[in-house]
């Protein structure tokens, strides 16, 4: 084998493997209009939460720890109960959109393999039923919660 | 052992017989080479750029585009810039977000009016233009809150407004 053929073939192999990556992210935002759920985020959520989720003073940490709010239906849940998720004045796919964005962008490691998406069903339901005390809340759930 | 030091041996040869000393380097050389062409594959990257708006009109003045849902002393009045805040000055990474209209290129930015805190009020070039402002119980959206809260002190000096992003327009993205 000439040294050139075992370099294109390894060439090829590394942008197979990369354009595989490409298609799964491509699935996996499937109805996501990335551009509004930023802004969306921008709008309703960085205010407080912060560009880059790392939350501050009395402000929960979204990065690297939404994804383990779904390891659990009840934890799940919650993330749509919150004031800021079930009051916000998005609409229902659109925050369905914005948490899955922010699961994608800002979750991480602490994603589970086998977790879904919020749909705008599950969300229409779910913010029917917003939660009042939340810090006490997040803390029990958070303590259930395999969280590394 | 007779087995194993002729079983070792036969592979050594093997190994040396199949492939030569830069072998390895060759195909750490390929890998890079592969790796460095992902950057140049049609992937949509346009929301990596960075937010760099055309500018026009007077950072110290009221009347200065990013300023339209402003509530507070201007930073820039106040020994800091439109996006940075006075020497001895916080920035409190809480904060309260707005869309402006820039005139030079007619697009809306997303603007982040950022506190400065940590002093006593500037009390210099006043700015109330409130475009977007919402009353307290819409407390994410209302210009009135103290921002200072997620400062180390509370004590508010002047705003700063920084583009953080273009706002999403439905009708332009179809």
């Amino acid at each position: 084998m000439s040294a050139l053929s075992l370099c294109t073939k390894r060439v090829i192999l590394g942008v197979l493997v990369f354009c595989s990556f490409q298609t799964i992210a491509a699935d996996n935002l499937l109805k996501m209009n990335t551009d509004r759920a930023k802004f969306n985020y921008q709008m309703f959520c960085q205010g407080c939460h912060t560009p880059d989720g790392t939350g501050g003073k009395s402000v929960p940490k979204i990065k690297n720890f939404i994804g383990y709010f779904l390891q659990k239906e009840i934890a799940r849940e919650y993330l749509v109960r919150v004031p800021g998720s079930a009051n916000s004045p998005l609409n229902d796919e659109q925050l369905a959109e914005v948490l899955n964005w922010m699961i994608i962008e800002f979750g991480g490691e602490s994603v589970p393999k086998n977790m879904q998406f919020y749909t705008a069903n599950e969300v229409a339901k779910l913010r029917q039923q917003p939660l009042f005390e939340v810090l006490e809340y997040r803390e029990m759930l958070v303590k259930q919660l395999a969280v590394n | 052992m007779n087995f194993i030091d002729k079983f070792f041996e036969k592979k050594a040869r093997n190994v040396a017989q199949l492939s030569n000393r830069r072998g390895f380097i060759k195909g750490v050389a390929a890998s890079l080479v592969g790796a460095s062409t992902i950057p140049l594959l049609p992937v949509a990257r346009a929301s990596d750029t960075p937010v760099l708006p055309q500018e026009a009109g007077d950072p110290s003045s009221c009347d200065y585009w990013r300023y339209c849902a402003i509530d507070g002393f201007l930073c820039d009045c106040c020994g800091g810039s439109y996006n940075t805040c006075p020497p001895g000055t916080e920035m409190s990474p809480i904060t309260w977000i707005g869309t402006c209209r820039n005139p030079i290129d007619g697009r809306n930015y997303v603007i982040s009016y950022n506190d400065c805190c940590g002093k006593t009020q500037c009390g210099t070039c006043l700015c109330q233009r409130d475009e977007g402002d919402r009353p307290l119980y819409r407390s994410d959206k209302s210009n009135d809150v103290n921002w200072c809260l997620g400062a180390t002190s509370s004590v508010y000096h002047c705003s700063t407004a920084i583009v953080v992003g273009i706002a999403f327009d439905e009708g332009s993205s179809k």
